[in-house]
């Protein structure tokens, strides 16, 4: 597997002089599904920014297919996918097709292009029936599979979910693990950011701990599932439970 | 979520629905001048006429609309009464600084009037376009006035109208988590609003910079894959019969 995305001796201190990201390195091969883990404030989310060139580091830096993001932010973003947190900020658009059009419009796709990327990304996450609905008449479950579709609508190489399941009901994170699976199956390459391991680590290939700023465990997740709670992460329920069970999808 | 429809876009295949948006936007700017000339009960009467009807035939929640009016009662009660205070006239009541004039207040009422009109106009704008071809419509005008950047005024007059919504949204909802707090014990108007206001631009700065960041994470740089403008003869018809009924209305009432 070649290398797609790394990130180099990344260093990031806020205005204030609080220093959230001290010396990170890591390396994110193609089609890998990696989960980034971490208590609150611990520095995932601000991590995360700094791969698509949101964040631009205070020391270090961030290579996309070798070569620095700050070349090309645009190319970087396009191939970078990133969702957020509140899947309600990153609607823009009055209608589902038109907020899953925003992002190939962007790029200044021709139109028949952005029309083709927006039928293709609503059927994927099964929203076609839905075009003209209003965003933020939809369920969180639903609002976040249309934050999806407008990611995928970009055709990036690799998505960044930031923790996907907050604030959602059971169904809700079902819809959206299911989305999860599909789209790695289909070639992208997955970073979950999330404390909430029992939902999804049995899927991923590799457990990345941050704490405190820094990427302090960095392997396989049956290697290294026993230590997360030492990180102030909750170690899914259950004595020597294997990791294989650690999914909402029976 | 407090869901209000007031600003919102609302999908439905009617005639004003499917106008361009450039023909949509001159005719909503001349309705808008024509309601600023009404300055006499018939003329208000016939104006608010011709909106209750686009927004039967937009087919909007008409009802719904005219509740959800109530938002805008304290703008309007300010305005009525600063007219009411400030143009003399016969008094009618005496306040500190001033009399309540008779001449103030009808100017008071009409002046609220207008304004309940023109979110009329505004509703019937956004309740029937979608934000890329209000966006796109805004441009394209735009760029015919020299030395403006039409592709930035256009986004930012697009994002006042996904915007605008979403705070109502957020100040009832925050408006009612407070009462569910019994902040209407407190008897100070003002630190009851301030009570409100402080989270409430709290919020909406924070929610912008998020706005912000998701969009250039979709790599939102101002340049944008183009609309396709098609205008027919329903959208030229549309737009004589509004110079015609605005012209006349200038004219005779």
């Amino acid at each position: 597997m070649s290398v797609i995305l790394e990130v180099e001796n990344l260093t990031h201190k806020f205005s204030n002089g609080f220093t959230v990201i001290k010396e990170v390195n890591l390396q994110v091969k193609t089609g890998e599904f990696i989960i980034i883990a971490g208590p609150n404030g611990s520095g995932k989310t601000v991590l995360i920014k700094h791969f698509n060139g949101l964040l631009l580091p205070t020391k270090g830096r961030v290579l996309l297919h070798g070569q620095p993001i700050t070349k090309d932010l645009l190319f970087t973003r396009q191939r970078i996918g990133l969702l957020f947190q509140n899947s309600d900020s990153q609607i823009v658009g009055q209608t589902v097709v038109e907020d899953v059009a925003f992002g190939p419009e962007n790029l200044c796709l021709s139109r028949a292009e952005v029309e083709e990327r927006v039928e293709r990304a609503l059927q994927v996450l099964d929203l076609t029936h839905l075009s003209q609905a209003r965003p933020y008449t939809l369920s969180g479950g639903l609002k976040r599979r249309l934050a999806i579709a407008g990611i995928l609508a970009m055709a990036p190489q690799i998505i960044v979910f930031d923790e996907p399941f907050t604030g959602l009901d059971y169904s809700g994170v079902i819809q959206v693990l299911k989305q999860i699976i599909t789209l790695h199956q289909k070639g992208h390459t997955i970073v979950v950011v999330t404390h909430d391991l029992e939902k999804i680590l049995a899927h991923a290939d590799r457990l990345v701990i941050v704490n405190k700023g820094r990427i302090v465990r960095d392997g396989k997740p049956g290697e290294i599932i026993d230590e997360v709670e030492e990180f102030e992460i909750r170690k899914p329920y259950g004595k020597q439970r294997r990791v294989e069970t650690m999914t909402w999808l029976s | 979520m407090a869901e209000l429809s007031i600003f919102h876009y609302h999908s439905q295949q009617t005639y004003l629905h499917q106008l361009d948006s450039r023909i949509k936007l001159v005719c909503m700017l001349l309705f808008t001048m024509a309601t600023g000339f009404a300055d006499s009960i018939s003329a208000l009467i016939f104006m608010t006429l011709i909106i209750t009807t686009l927004l039967f035939l937009a087919r909007l929640p008409v009802l719904k609309l005219f509740r959800e009016l109530r938002y805008f009662l304290f703008l309007l009660l300010i305005t009525m009464l600063v007219h009411a205070w400030k143009i003399p006239g016969t008094p009618l009541l005496f306040l500190p600084g001033g009399f309540l004039t008779q001449e103030g207040l009808t100017s008071g009422v009409f002046y609220g009037w207008r304004i309940i009109l023109l979110l009329f106009l505004s509703t019937i704008l956004t309740g029937t376009t979608t934000l890329s071809s209000l966006r796109e419509g805004i441009k394209s005008l735009l760029q015919s006035v020299p030395f403006l950047p039409a592709e930035k005024l256009a986004t930012m007059f697009s994002l006042v109208f996904v915007f605008i919504p979403l705070l109502l949204d957020k100040a009832v909802e925050m408006e009612e988590a407070q009462k569910a707090r019994c902040v209407e014990n407190r008897k100070n108007p003002i630190k009851r609003l301030l009570f409100l206001v402080c989270p409430y631009l709290y919020h909406t700065f924070l929610y912008a910079e998020e706005v912000i960041t998701a969009m250039e994470a979709r790599c939102y740089t101002g340049k944008r894959t183009d609309s396709v403008f098609h205008i027919t003869v329903r959208d030229w018809l549309c737009l004589v019969f509004t110079i015609i009924i605005c012209l006349s209305f200038v004219l005779y009432l």
